[in-house]
C-alpha cells in the first residue's frame, strides 16, 4: 500500500524520528524500557490467564485477582504503547517491510480483541463461576489464546532484529 | 456444539503456535569470517543510526572501477564507546576499513575496524567477530 509506505518514510524522517534514530542514549533507553515494561504488561496478563486455567491462586476469586491487577496491566500497556510508538517512529520505513513487525502488529490486534470479547461475554457472569473448581471452557479458551498470542508477540518482537 | 467450538479453538491455537524459522541476525549468518576485506576509499554516505550504523565508501578496484561499499557498524552508543565520533566522518574523508565480506557477495561488509586519516585505528563496534582480541590481528594485546 503505497500511501502507507510514504507515510512511514515521512514519519521516520521527521526531526523526532531522526533524533531518536541517531541518538547515543535515547534509543537504547527507550528500547530498554520497552523490554522491561513487557514484564509489567505480560506478567499481569499471564497471572490472570493462569488463574483462569486453574493453575495458580485457585483459592482466590477470579474477579479479585483480575480487578486488582488490571490497573497495572493498563500501566504496562501505556508504557509499551508509548515506547513502541517512539521506536516505530525512528524506524518506520524499515518496519514497513519487516515481516516480523507486521505479524507482531496482527497478533497485538488479536491480543486486544480477545480480552474484549472475554469481558463482554463469559466474564459478565464471573460471579457465578469464579470460585468453581473448574473454570468454564470459554474462559479457559480465552486464557489459552491470550498466552499463545502474547508469546507470539514477544517472539516476533524479538525477531524484528532478524530481518532487514 | 460446545465441544466443537472448543476443538476449533484448539486448532486455531495450534496453528498460531507454528513458529516460522527465522534466519539469524548473527555475524556468521550474514558475513563470512573467511572473507576478510580491507577497503580504502572516500566516504560518500554516513548513517550514524540505531540499531546498526552504516558507512559507505567509494573503493577503486585493481581494474580501476569504483565500487561503493556499504559497511555495517555498531550503534552510535557502541561507536562512541569505541572512541569514534560523528565528527570523524565528514563526507569525502579518506578511510581504511577492515572487515568481513557479506555472504551474498554484494559490496557489503561487517566493519571490524576503521582507520582514520590521523592514523587512529578504532574498532567499529559491530556484531560478532570484530571485537577486540578476536584473533584477527596478532598485534593486539
Amino acid at each position: 500500500m503505497h500511501l502507507l509506505l510514504h507515510f512511514c518514510q515521512w514519519l521516520c524522517h521527521t526531526s523526532l524520528g531522526t533524533a531518536i534514530r541517531e541518538s547515543t542514549y535515547v534509543y537504547p533507553i527507550i528500547e530498554t524500557i520497552h523490554t522491561l515494561a513487557t514484564v509489567l504488561l505480560v506478567g499481569t496478563v499471564v497471572i490472570v490467564d493462569l488463574r483462569l486455567l486453574g493453575l495458580l491462586l485457585k483459592r482466590e476469586p477470579v474477579s479479585q485477582i483480575a480487578g486488582q491487577l488490571l490497573p497495572w496491566t493498563w500501566l504496562g500497556f501505556i508504557i509499551m504503547l508509548v515506547t513502541g510508538l517512539l521506536l516505530f517512529w525512528a524506524e518506520a520505513e524499515k518496519m514497513y517491510g519487516n515481516p516480523a513487525f507486521r505479524i507482531k502488529l496482527l497478533l497485538l490486534l488479536l491480543a486486544g480483541l480477545n480480552p474484549l470479547i472475554f469481558h463482554f461475554t463469559i466474564y459478565r457472569r464471573v460471579s457465578t463461576w469464579e470460585l468453581a473448581p473448574v473454570t468454564p471452557t470459554r474462559a479457559k479458551a480465552a486464557a489459552f489464546l491470550s498466552l499463545t498470542l502474547w508469546s507470539g508477540i514477544i517472539i516476533t518482537g524479538r525477531a524484528i532484529a532478524y530481518f532487514h | 456444539m460446545k465441544n466443537r467450538i472448543f476443538s476449533l479453538f484448539i486448532c486455531v491455537l495450534l496453528l498460531l503456535t507454528a513458529v516460522p524459522v527465522f534466519a539469524h541476525h548473527s555475524f556468521s549468518s550474514e558475513y563470512d569470517i573467511n572473507q576478510p576485506v580491507t577497503l580504502k576509499g572516500k566516504l560518500t554516505k554516513l548513517e550514524w543510526i540505531n540499531p546498526h550504523g552504516w558507512i559507505y565508501i567509494d573503493v577503486t578496484g585493481a581494474d580501476g572501477k569504483v565500487v561503493n561499499w556499504a559497511i555495517e557498524t555498531g550503534s552510535p552508543n557502541a561507536l562512541l564507546r569505541r572512541g569514534l565520533r560523528k565528527e570523524d566522518f565528514p563526507l569525502g574523508v579518506e578511510l581504511t576499513v577492515k572487515g568481513f565480506r557479506a555472504k551474498n557477495g554484494t559490496a557489503t561488509a561487517n566493519g571490524r575496524s576503521i582507520t582514520l586519516p590521523d592514523g587512529r585505528e578504532l574498532f567499529a563496534g559491530s556484531s560478532g567477530t570484530g571485537a577486540p582480541r578476536d584473533g584477527a590481528d596478532p598485534t593486539e594485546r
